[in-house]
């Protein structure tokens, strides 16, 4: 089967952050009404923030990819039993990050594929944007740091989010997803493992990105001069 | 667009009901399984829950072992090898673990607690290749996975694809619900006209294996639709239901179906569900089977999938258990009805943050 071709047209990163800042939070805020920023929690923000300008568009795929989800969000709602918080409930459902943001622009989607999961979740959320017939993608990811639950190593132990915006026009493109369903086995160089924080780093440095993973064949990043 | 269509080369549910056949034909004789349960588990309100066994999170978890079961009927294949692609979905993987591990600190909780770590657990335990999609997106994830791997049928990257999803409930989960008050002490009864309503939360996992060689059953024209009006409401005025639905309307044409619905037993979700199938599918009898086996989550389309293949191959469709009185319209059936006249169905599933989504079920018997 052929290999198909994203073109990239848009990178915006934030993060890392160790510790955020009260004040940087409340930054985070002033992207969002008011009454909308109070309800987010902090993965939202920076979904928000790396998702400054764009405009999605109604037809559009917008796939999310994420490890741990929204972490303090999570541990409040376990402090709140045996009284749970229908609050800290209803935003730790995944995806709610994204969605909060979406919510809080009205912004309606057709196409939403959320990923979980670490070690191939970036590798299948970028499959996903070659496989879908829509012809602009967005792929968002991002984590949150926690405080038990990071130490705990169910959470990550920085703040950030980034998106790839790609479609199928090369006009203007500055960089090229590549996805080769049938390639057999892993190259030399090839990652095994992609997680949403190494290609947050490959995303960031413009480095070219090759990940092989065995059911899903390979994909390679490349960006223009 | 020409929709290709992806067979189903085999299949199978368990809920506390039963598997796809047992838990079709309590539907069918209109009994259900939820039972007026403690939310906590051993204390709180008693609310309607389907569960295999008491929803406390134990160790080893009595989810893997119950998915064995389950496991025994997917065909043998070198799962998560190249050519063969796993897509796992859930809303809950093994999330009740993380509040045991709040409890208790026993450590062993988290190797099971998180999206990564559950479905490791089961590929490992299940000997499939550590390769897997996981996709979740609360309750319409099976249906999200079904439509990712239809595409990676399609695109070249599978000879058959396995989706497997499962939900298990667990005081989080239940405690949850429950907060946002909408489970509550009451059976559900998806789609009545009346003043209170409740849902029922159930326990249940099943899988798919997709395929292009041809098989009786295949699905299509996968959609999906995401209002993102609020978290937990829907566009007021319906509209978010009816564009969903129109599109597989327009897309399916003049073929003739019937709709397995969402129907948890909310009362305006329900209310603008039914109102939206009556307008868009005006012929179409509607039905939910959440106020039998409960809403089980994550997996609900997997699950239910598995008991509209089971209605067509014995040719009478389960009514909307637990419902009887008025209905929001009278296209919604509460009694069985005989499917030999329709050429297929529209299954439908909904979510928060206003996500649809909706796929053509037919039987090849029935059209050809």
């Amino acid at each position: 089967m052929a290999m198909i071709t994203r073109y990239i047209h848009s990178i915006q990163t934030t993060g890392p952050y160790e510790n955020m800042d009260p004040a940087h939070v409340k930054e985070l805020k002033a992207g969002f009404p008011p009454a909308a920023a109070r309800r987010m929690t902090r993965l939202a923000l920076l979904i928000g923030k790396c998702l400054e300008g764009i405009q999605i568009l109604p037809d559009d795929s917008v796939i999310y990819a994420t490890t741990f989800s929204e972490t303090m969000c999570l541990e409040s709602y376990l402090d709140s039993f045996p009284n749970p918080s229908p609050l800290m409930f209803q935003n730790s459902i995944h995806p709610s990050g994204l969605e909060q943001v979406l919510i809080a622009r009205q912004q309606p989607i057709s196409e939403f594929l959320p990923f979980a999961g670490r070690r191939h979740v970036m590798h299948a959320a970028l499959t996903a944007a070659c496989t879908t017939d829509k012809t602009r993608q967005w792929i968002i990811a991002s984590e949150e740091q926690g405080t038990w639950l990071t130490e705990k190593g169910c959470g990550s132990p920085t703040d950030f989010a980034f998106h790839i915006g790609a479609s199928d026009d090369p006009q203007g493109a500055i960089g090229r997803i590549i996805w080769d369903p049938s390639a057999p086995e892993a190259g030399p160089d090839d990652l095994l493992s992609l997680s949403t924080f190494t290609l947050f780093q490959h995303v960031s440095t413009r480095h070219t990105v090759a990940s092989y993973c065995d059911s899903l064949g390979r994909i390679l990043i490349e960006w223009n001069p | 667009m020409t929709r290709p269509f992806s067979h189903i080369a085999a299949s199978g549910c368990i809920t506390p009901a039963g598997d796809a056949r047992q838990t079709y034909d309590m539907l069918l004789s209109g009994q259900r399984s939820l039972r007026m349960q403690p939310v906590f588990g051993p204390h709180g309100d008693n609310v309607p829950l389907s569960t295999f066994e008491s929803i406390e999170s134990t160790l080893p978890p009595k989810w893997l072992t119950r998915l064995e079961t389950l496991v025994a009927h997917i065909p043998s294949r070198p799962w998560g090898a190249p050519g063969y692609p796993v897509v796992i979905t859930s809303s809950n993987f093994g999330i009740g673990h993380i509040l045991a591990y709040h409890d208790s600190k026993v450590d062993e909780h988290l190797q099971y607690a998180q999206a990564h770590t559950s479905v490791e657990k089961i590929c490992g335990h299940f000997g499939w290749q550590h390769s897997a999609s996981i996709l979740s997106h609360a309750c319409v994830s099976a249906d999200v996975g079904m439509l990712h791997a239809s595409r990676l049928l399609h695109k070249g990257a599978a000879h058959e694809v396995l989706v497997f999803s499962f939900d298990f409930l667990s005081p989080f989960v239940t405690g949850g619900f429950n907060s946002l008050k909408i489970l509550n002490g009451s059976y559900p009864a998806p789609y009545a006209n009346k003043e209170n309503g409740s849902i029922g939360l159930g326990d249940g996992a099943a899988f798919v294996v997709l395929s292009k060689e041809p098989a009786r059953f295949r699905i299509s024209h996968q959609n999906l639709a995401n209002e993102m009006f609020h978290m937990t409401a829907n566009q007021p005025d319906g509209s978010g239901f009816r564009n969903a639905l129109s599109r597989i309307a327009a897309e399916i044409g003049a073929t003739k179906v019937w709709v397995k619905g969402h129907g948890t037993g909310t009362l305006e979700a329900g209310k603008l569900e039914a109102q939206a199938v009556a307008s868009v599918f005006p012929d179409a009898p509607l039905v939910s089977w959440k106020g039998g086996i409960g809403h089980t989550l994550g997996s609900c389309g997997l699950v239910e999938i598995n008991l509209a293949i089971e209605a067509m191959r014995h040719g009478q469709v389960p009514g909307t258990v637990g419902t009887t009185g008025p209905t929001w319209e009278a296209n919604v059936k509460t009694g069985p009805f005989s499917c030999a006249e329709f050429q297929g169905a529209v299954l439908s599933s909904n979510a928060f943050g206003g996500a649809h989504a909706s796929s053509l079920l037919t039987d090849t018997h029935r059209m050809d």
